[in-house]
């Protein structure tokens, strides 16, 4: 174990380990690491730039219109951003694995249909539609978490019939089948263990795409609303402002750009040691 | 005797390809005992594999088969069993050896696992007794340390261990017939030899009957009493494997003998390699399927079917010429 943690992991890599454990934290413990109550409002103190001072005290990311802390905003914004981003993906994930697996075992009819479906959801502007499924039900975090993972599920199914397929054919496999193993055994302690992997690098690499999706979502106003808050709608809070206070809408877009591109670091480092094992 | 335990008549495998149908098995027919063993020797494509794998239907999902004749094991057909009544018969009452040990076992799972969850499956043991079984089973095969071992992966053990592995799998639940599919072809010689006595020790504790498929006549020699030779998908000669080796009576068995090297003949012999290729055969076709590389064939070979000889003591050559040629004069000598 140990000398495959030190191949994982290196000095570059370590910062941005670090850096999503910081994240995680925050979503973890909440307000415990916000310097001030993230709600509160204080108009004097409004559209102050980083690195500037209120009767409140210092404020290292400035504040917004209404007075209320940046930095204490942004770290509010880490629960909700990860939890939705994590319960989609996951879902998505589960989908796209179970379908996948099935269209690349059984092949034929039901191969074609779960082809075409995610080809469809493919070709299909699947941000539009989640623009109406979200005007029409209403703009809950419930809705946006039923709503992500048909971003997600292709994805995985492409992959996971793919692999399927290759590991179909393993004589392993056909050899679980010679002792008399069922369908359902064959997939689960045969073909599934021996993906893993794989779909371990897609997973963190979708968990970016998710966030930056519900971002979208909440920044066109139809995902999480007010006074829950997460990084996608503190940048369109941001929007009215860019000309006067630029920091509003850029410095939690950068939390949101580094995080996805932390997942997509790890993810890359992850493919590459777990390649030579699997 | 009494009732053979496996009895295939007129056995016919086909695969719908893209190209046609391909008559991988072409009516094979043959009975095999308790407790005996039968070798079937053919080169690679004369549906020796096939057979077999018809036995228990192991095609993949997409393999587009058709298979007709009867396959009696115990008095039922299992062509007419159904795909779950057939699963209690694969591993339990026939089990396979494959022939590469290197990729047959699951790369990601302990190996005592791999052989506790047959026993799981077929016995309904519980986690502890599996356990303590599939390491008994490991005992039994020759894995040192079984209780040390059993939680290790397939790549921290040798070719010949796998095969062992392989082979504690396969007779986990004792079955009356272990059908070995090129067991040690991709072995070294000296583990090539281990594993064949191995075969012959749990065939004689266990009282298994053994179906042998190798290119190999030694393999066969040195595990069965009986043997068939395959081409084409038919059968075209079967006795017993001393008649087999000094009395052929087929073109094609005698080809395939005189490429055995010999410890005892000249040292820098050449060997005569049987021309052309095996062609695969799509649709129907006529004659003996050896006549296109065989040098004897005449205008008969090329268009009747041969009819089977039997020269006595179960000594039986599907040859034209079999009779006229080879009866008086063929020895391999």
């Amino acid at each position: 174990m140990t000398p495959l943690l030190q191949r994982f992991l290196s000095w570059g890599l370590l910062i941005w380990v670090g850096y999503l454990l910081m994240i995680t934290l925050f979503a973890l413990t909440g307000n415990e690491f916000a310097p001030y109550d993230p709600t509160r409002q204080q108009v004097v103190a409004r559209l102050l730039p980083p690195f500037s001072s209120s009767s409140r005290g210092f404020h290292w990311l400035g504040t917004d219109q209404l007075g209320r802390d940046l930095l204490s905003n942004m770290i509010a914004g880490a629960r909700l951003t990860l939890f939705i981003g994590l319960i989609s993906n996951a879902v998505g994930m589960a989908i796209g694995v179970a379908l996948g697996m099935i269209a690349g075992y059984y092949g034929g009819a039901v191969d074609r249909l779960v082809m075409r479906l995610s080809e469809a959801q493919t070709a299909m502007p699947m941000f539009l539609v989640a623009i109406f499924f979200l005007t029409v039900l209403g703009p809950t975090v419930l809705n946006v978490v039923i709503i992500l993972p048909s971003l997600v599920w292709p994805a995985f199914a492409r992959l996971v019939r793919a692999e399927t397929l290759r590991l179909r054919s393993a004589l392993f496999v056909e050899a679980a089948v010679a002792t008399g193993a069922t369908d359902w055994s064959v997939l689960w302690s045969s073909i599934l263990p021996n993906m893993a992997p794989r779909i371990m690098v897609l997973a963190v690499i979708e968990l970016g795409h998710v966030m930056l999706a519900e971002a979208g979502l909440s920044f066109l106003g139809i995902g999480v609303q007010p006074p829950a808050t997460t990084w996608g709608l503190l940048i369109a809070r941001g929007r009215a402002y860019l000309a006067v206070a630029w920091w509003l809408a850029i410095l939690p877009g950068i939390m949101l750009g580094l995080t996805v591109l932390a997942l997509n670091m790890l993810s890359r480092r992850f493919a590459a040691t777990s390649g030579s094992a699997a | 005797m009494s009732s053979p335990l496996l009895e295939i008549k007129n056995l016919c495998t086909q695969f719908h390809t893209a190209n046609g149908i391909l008559r991988a098995v072409d009516g094979v027919s043959f009975v095999l005992h308790d407790r005996a063993a039968i070798g079937v020797v053919g080169e690679s494509g004369s549906g020796k594999s096939v057979t077999a794998l018809s036995l228990l239907r192991l095609f993949g999902p997409l393999d587009k088969v058709s298979i007709s004749g009867e396959i009696l094991f115990d008095g039922v057909d299992l062509l007419k069993l159904s795909e779950a009544e057939l699963r209690h018969v694969r591993g339990r009452q026939i089990a396979v050896v494959f022939q590469d040990p290197l990729t047959s076992l699951n790369p990601v799972m302990p190996v005592g696992e791999q052989i506790a969850e047959t026993l799981r499956f077929h016995r309904g043991l519980k986690k502890p007794a599996a356990r303590a079984r599939a390491q008994a089973l490991m005992e039994l095969v020759g894995l040192a340390e079984p209780a040390r071992r059993y939680d290790d992966l397939p790549e921290q053990f040798s070719g010949g261990m796998r095969q062992r592995i392989m082979i504690a799998i396969a007779i986990a639940c004792e079955p009356k017939l272990l059908i070995a599919d090129e067991p040690t072809t991709a072995l070294d010689v000296t583990v090539q030899s281990q594993v064949l006595m191995l075969l012959n020790r749990l065939r004689q504790e266990l009282g298994m009957a053994l179906i042998m498929i190798s290119h190999d006549l030694g393999v066969i020699a040195a595990t069965c009493d009986f043997a068939q030779v395959m081409y084409g998908g038919r059968v075209v000669e079967r006795g017993h494997i001393q008649d087999i080796l000094t009395r052929p009576n087929h073109p094609y068995t005698a080809a395939l003998l005189r490429l055995v090297p010999r410890i005892d003949g000249p040292v820098n012999r050449r060997f005569a390699p049987i021309p052309g290729q095996p062609a695969p055969i799509f649709g129907a076709a006529r004659g003996c399927r050896f006549s296109a590389r065989c040098e004897f064939a005449d205008q008969r070979c090329h268009t009747d079917d041969p009819p089977a000889h039997d020269f006595g003591n179960h000594h039986v050559s599907a040859c034209w010429l079999a009779q006229e040629r080879f009866a008086a004069t063929a020895t391999i000598e």
